[in-house]
C-alpha cells in the first residue's frame, strides 16, 4: 500500500512538473516577442514612416481606417470619487469609440489606474504582459523608470509628426522638445500645461469670519499669520487644532519659499524633486523647524500622522472647525459648497500668498512653478507597428479643438449652456449619462493638456470661478493670478534628467516611508531637540540611500544631461 | 460493499495502481479538483521562483533579465531594512504564539465544561465573529476606539477621571505592540476553538463516566482525559502554526501601521510590499519570500521530527 501510495505521490509530482514546465513556456511565449519587438522597435518605426507617409496627407485628414481591427489600451486615473461613473466605462469612453475607435477600425479600451497607487498598478501590468499602448505620468522619474526597465519603445518623431502634426507642433510652439530623450534615444512626447509657472487653478481659502472676530484682517506675512491663529485659537473659535496638517504621501515638500535666492543650481538639481523628499537639504530643515515650532504652539491636531492624506482636513474644513484649506477649483468645488451648507454665516478669503514671508527665514513669496509639460506620454515597447500608428492617431484626434471642446464641455443644453459672451458654462451638477468625469473629463484629455483653457485669462478664471455659492471669487482669483504672475519671478520647475537616475527609482518608495516616519518625529519633538535630531535623521537618511541619489544627480548635472534654471 | 467482493487473500501485489482508480474513479475525480487547484496556484508559480536569481525586469521577461546568481540575496541580506523586519517578523510571530495558543484551548475547555446548551452557543457564535471581520475593518475600529486624542475608550477614562492624558495604545510602539498581538488573539481565538471542541466531541463519553465512578472531579476529568484526547490535534496544529512564524499577514500589520510604530510593525511582509512590490522590484520580493519559505519549511520539519520524538504521530 506504501509503495503505490508513493507511486501515485511521484506520479502527480511529475505531472505537476510537467504541467508547470509547460505553464512556463507558455508564459514566456508573448514576453519573447516583446523582448523582440522591444529591440526591433528602434528601427520598425523608421520602415514604418513611409507607409504612414504614403497614406498622403498628414494628420486626420490622411487618416484611413485599419484593414483589421487594432487594439489600443489607454490608461485613465482613477480618483475612487463618490458619484462618478467607472472611469474605464462611461459615456465618454463609448464616445470615443463611436466617434474615433469605429471610424478607423481601432478598439479603444481603457484602463483604470488608481490614482495613489500609479506605481503598482503600472507594475503589475508590465509584469502580466498587459503593458498599455499608451504609458503616461506627471512625473518624470516614473516615465524614467518604465523605458529603463524596458516597458518602453523608442519613438521616431520624425514618424509621429507624420502621423499627429497638431501634436507635435504643440511640443514645438512649447519649446518641449528637450525632454523627449532618455539617453541617445527619444522615448516620450509631452502634453501642454497651460500657465505651467502660474499656478492660478489652485486657491486656499481662510476663514475671514473668524479673522474678523479677532479684529485682523487677511494675513500678509508670517507674523500676522501666526498672531492670528494664535488670536483664533485664544477666542476658542474651534474646538479642535484650527491648521489641517497630514502625513507627507508624496515627495513633494513645499520647501519653496524656504529657499535661497537666487537658487544654487546644483543644489536646485540636487535636491529639488517631486521624486524623493528631500531631507537633509536645507530648506527642507527651515520647514520642519517652522512646522515643529508651530506644533507646538498647537496649531495642529496630536493625531495629524494617523491621517494619511488631506480628505481628514477637507472634512474638518467643511465641518467649520479648520482656520484654512486650499485646492484645485473649478465652477463645482464640492467641499466649498458643503462649507457653506454647514456654515452659513460663515465668510471665507483667498488667503496671500506672502503668508509665509518672514525675514530671514522665507524671504520671498515662492512657489513650485509646474513642469513644462504635462503628461509625459510613452508607448509601450510591445505594441506593434499598427497599435503605435493607432495610438498616434489617437492622440491627434483628441488635439483637433472640436474633439477637446466636446469632451470637455458635452453636450450642449444637457451638460454646458453658452453665457451671454458665447463660453461653455458647464453643469457640474449635472449626474445624468451624459455627465462628464473628474475636472471635464481631464484624466481622458490629460494625453493632451493639463488643463482646460478657453479664450483669455479672465475668461479661464470665470470658468474655474465656483459657482452656486453665496460668495462670488471671482475678483479675489483673478488677483491671486496677478500676484502669482508677479511673484513668478521666484518660481522655478524641477530639473529633468535626460538619463535614468537609477538609486531614484531603488531607494525612493523606501525614503518616502522613511521621510514620513522621521518627519513627524521631527515635528513632533521638543523645540529645543530638533537641531540635534535633525542632524541624526538626516545622516540616517542620506545613508539609507538619498546620498547615492543626490549624488547621481549632482553627477548627471555635471554631465550636462539635466535642465537649467531658467534665466530670470 | 465493494470490499466483499474482493478476494481476502489476493496478495497486494496484484493490487495496481489502476485497480485502484477503476475501483474508486468517482473519488478521484472529486480530489482532481482540489488537485488541479493545488497544482495551478501553488506549484505553476515554481518556474517564476527563478526570478530571485535574476535581475528581473518584467517588461523584458525571463529571457531578456540578467542572470545574477545570489546578487539579490546578499544585497538584502546586507540591508538594515531586512534585519530590522526579519527581527520583528519572529519576534512579533513567536509572541503571537506563544500568547495567542493557548487561548483557544483554554476557551475550549472553558466552552467544554458549560452546560447550558443555548448559551454555550450563543457565546461560541459570539466569540468566533471577529473571525469574519477584515483586519482593515477590525484595525479602523480599533483606531476609532483607542486614538489617543479623539478615541472612545480614551475619553471615557479622561472623563470618568481614570487618566489625565490619552493612552497611545496604538501610536506608541510598546502600547502598540501589547493592542496589536492582544487585537490579533481576539479576532482569532474563537474560530480556533472550534477544531478542539471537534476533538473533544471525539473523546468517548465512557472515560468520564469512568472517571466519574472513579470519583474524579471536573478538574481532574479535563486534566486526565480532555487534554489527553486533544493533544494530538494541539501537536498538528502547532507543528502547523510553527511553519507560520516566518510568515507575516500584511493585511493585518499594513492596517494598524502607522508611521509611530514602524520600529515594530516594519516586518516582512512590508518590508516585501515596500521596496520589492511598491517599487516595482519583484526579484527582491521573491527572493525574500523564498527565504521565508524555507525558513518556515525547516521549522515545519525540526518540529515534527521532536513532535516524534516526543512520541506523536507527527504531519510528515
Amino acid at each position: 500500500m506504501k509503495k503505490e501510495l508513493r507511486k501515485i505521490l511521484a506520479l502527480v509530482l511529475m505531472c505537476a512538473l510537467v504541467v508547470t514546465a509547460f505553464a512556463g513556456c507558455k508564459k514566456e511565449d508573448p514576453v519573447d516577442t516583446t523582448t523582440e519587438t522591444t529591440e526591433g522597435n528602434t528601427t520598425e518605426p523608421t520602415e514604418a514612416a513611409p507607409t504612414a507617409a504614403a497614406v498622403a496627407v498628414a494628420g486626420v485628414e490622411g487618416f484611413t481606417p485599419f484593414a483589421e481591427t487594432v487594439e489600443i489600451t489607454v490608461p485613465v486615473y482613477d480618483r475612487s470619487k463618490e458619484g462618478y461613473p467607472a472611469v474605464d466605462d462611461n459615456y465618454w469612453t463609448k464616445w470615443v469609440q463611436e466617434n474615433f475607435g469605429d471610424k478607423y477600425n481601432i478598439k479603444v479600451t481603457y484602463v483604470a489606474i488608481p490614482r495613489n497607487d500609479v506605481m503598482t498598478k503600472y507594475s503589475m501590468l508590465i509584469a502580466a504582459g498587459d503593458t498599455p499602448t499608451i504609458l503616461m505620468e506627471y512625473d518624470y522619474p516614473k516615465v524614467a523608470q518604465w523605458a529603463n526597465d524596458g516597458a518602453m519603445a523608442t519613438i521616431d518623431l520624425e514618424a509621429f509628426a507624420q502621423v499627429a502634426p497638431t501634436y507635435y507642433q504643440k511640443m514645438v510652439d512649447n519649446n518641449q522638445l528637450q525632454y523627449t530623450k532618455l539617453g541617445d534615444d527619444d522615448y516620450f512626447v509631452l502634453s501642454e500645461r497651460p500657465y505651467y509657472n502660474v499656478t492660478y487653478t489652485h486657491a486656499t481659502f481662510v476663514r475671514k469670519d473668524w479673522l474678523d472676530a479677532v479684529g485682523m484682517g487677511v494675513p500678509t506675512n508670517y507674523a500676522e499669520y501666526t498672531a492670528a491663529i494664535d488670536a483664533i485659537k485664544a477666542a476658542g473659535l474651534t474646538d479642535q487644532a484650527p491648521v489641517g496638517l497630514w502625513l507627507p504621501n508624496t515627495g513633494y515638500v513645499a520647501n519653496f519659499g524656504f529657499r535661497d535666492f537666487p537658487v544654487n543650481e546644483e543644489e536646485w538639481a540636487m535636491n529639488s524633486s517631486l521624486g524623493t523628499p528631500s531631507l537633509s537639504w536645507e530648506p527642507t530643515k527651515k520647514l520642519l523647524k517652522r512646522q515643529n515650532a508651530e506644533y507646538n504652539k498647537g496649531y495642529f491636531s496630536t493625531e495629524y500622522d494617523l491621517t494619511p492624506d488631506d480628505s481628514q482636513t477637507k472634512t474638518d474644513f467643511i465641518n467649520g472647525k479648520l482656520y484654512a484649506y486650499g485646492n484645485y477649483m473649478s465652477a463645482n468645488v464640492d467641499w466649498l459648497t458643503a462649507f457653506y451648507e454647514n456654515n452659513p454665516e460663515a465668510e471665507l478669503a483667498i488667503a496671500n500668498i506672502t503668508t509665509a514671508v518672514e525675514p530671514g527665514v522665507v524671504e520671498v513669496p515662492s512657489y513650485r512653478a509646474d513642469n513644462p509639460f504635462g503628461m509625459i506620454v510613452g508607448f509601450s515597447s510591445a505594441a506593434t507597428e499598427e497599435q503605435l500608428k493607432a495610438a498616434w492617431m489617437y492622440m491627434e484626434w483628441m488635439s483637433q479643438e472640436e474633439t477637446l471642446f466636446t469632451m470637455e464641455n458635452g453636450v450642449e443644453g444637457v451638460t454646458y449652456t453658452k453665457n451671454e459672451n458665447g463660453l461653455p458654462i458647464v453643469d457640474a451638477a449635472y449626474r445624468g449619462e451624459e455627465m462628464l468625469n473628474h475636472n471635464n473629463n481631464i484624466d481622458m484629455t490629460c494625453v493632451v493638456h493639463a488643463s482646460k483653457v478657453t479664450g483669455s485669462i479672465e475668461d479661464s478664471i470665470k470658468l474655474i470661478t465656483p459657482q452656486g455659492i453665496p460668495q462670488d471669487f471671482y475678483d479675489q482669483l483673478l488677483q491671486n493670478y496677478k500676484n502669482l504672475v508677479e511673484a513668478s519671478q521666484y518660481a522655478y520647475s524641477d530639473p529633468v534628467f535626460s538619463v535614468t537616475i537609477n538609486s531614484e527609482s531603488e531607494y525612493s518608495a523606501t525614503l518616502l516611508s522613511i521621510y514620513q516616519e522621521y518627519s513627524v518625529q521631527l515635528t513632533k519633538c521638543k523645540p529645543e531637540e530638533f537641531d540635534a535630531l535633525y542632524d541624526e535623521l538626516s545622516k540616517k537618511y542620506l545613508e539609507a540611500g538619498y546620498q547615492e541619489i543626490i549624488d547621481e544627480r549632482l553627477a548627471a548635472y555635471q554631465a550636462g544631461s539635466s535642465t537649467k534654471l531658467p534665466v530670470k | 460493499m465493494k470490499d466483499q467482493e474482493m478476494k481476502p487473500i489476493a496478495p497486494p501485489r496484484k493490487q495496481g495502481f489502476l485497480h485502484f482508480i477503476k475501483r474508486d474513479w468517482q473519488l478521484y475525480l472529486l480530489v482532481l479538483v482540489p488537485l488541479a487547484f493545488v497544482i495551478i496556484f501553488k506549484y505553476a508559480a515554481y518556474p517564476g521562483l527563478r526570478m530571485a536569481f535574476m535581475d528581473f525586469k518584467p517588461a523584458k521577461g525571463y529571457d531578456g533579465s540578467e542572470w545574477v546568481n545570489f546578487e539579490i540575496f546578499q544585497k538584502i541580506f546586507k540591508d538594515a531594512d531586512f534585519l530590522r523586519a526579519f527581527k520583528n517578523s519572529i519576534i512579533f510571530n513567536l509572541l503571537d504564539l506563544f500568547v495567542g495558543f493557548p487561548v483557544p484551548i483554554i476557551l475550549a475547555l472553558m466552552l467544554n465544561e458549560l452546560r447550558y446548551r443555548r448559551f454555550k452557543k450563543v457565546t461560541q457564535t459570539i466569540l468566533y465573529l471577529p473571525h469574519f471581520l477584515s483586519w482593515v475593518i477590525v484595525a479602523s475600529v480599533a483606531y476609532t476606539l483607542f486614538k489617543p486624542e479623539s478615541g472612545l475608550v480614551n475619553i471615557l477614562m479622561q472623563n470618568a477621571g481614570l487618566i489625565d492624558k490619552g493612552i497611545p495604545f496604538l501610536t506608541e510602539k510598546w502600547h502598540w505592540a501589547a493592542s496589536y498581538l492582544a487585537i490579533g488573539i481576539w479576532q482569532t481565538m474563537g474560530w480556533s476553538t472550534i477544531i478542539y471542541l471537534a476533538a473533544i466531541t471525539g473523546i468517548s463519553a465512557e472515560l468520564y463516566e469512568a472517571a466519574t465512578v472513579d470519583g474524579a472531579n471536573r478538574w481532574r476529568k479535563m486534566w486526565n482525559i480532555t487534554l489527553p484526547g486533544i493533544k494530538g490535534t494541539t501537536v498538528t496544529l502547532l507543528i502547523m502554526n510553527l511553519g507560520r512564524v516566518m510568515g507575516s499577514n500584511f493585511e493585518r500589520l499594513d492596517s494598524f501601521g502607522n508611521v509611530q510604530v514602524k520600529d515594530f510593525q516594519y516586518q516582512l511582509a512590508i518590508y516585501i510590499f515596500e521596496k520589492g512590490l511598491g517599487s516595482g522590484n519583484f526579484s527582491k520580493a521573491t527572493a525574500v519570500n523564498l527565504f521565508q519559505s524555507l525558513i518556515g519549511l525547516m521549522l515545519v520539519i525540526m518540529a515534527d521530527r521532536l513532535a516524534k520524538r516526543l512520541g506523536e504521530e507527527g504531519l510528515i
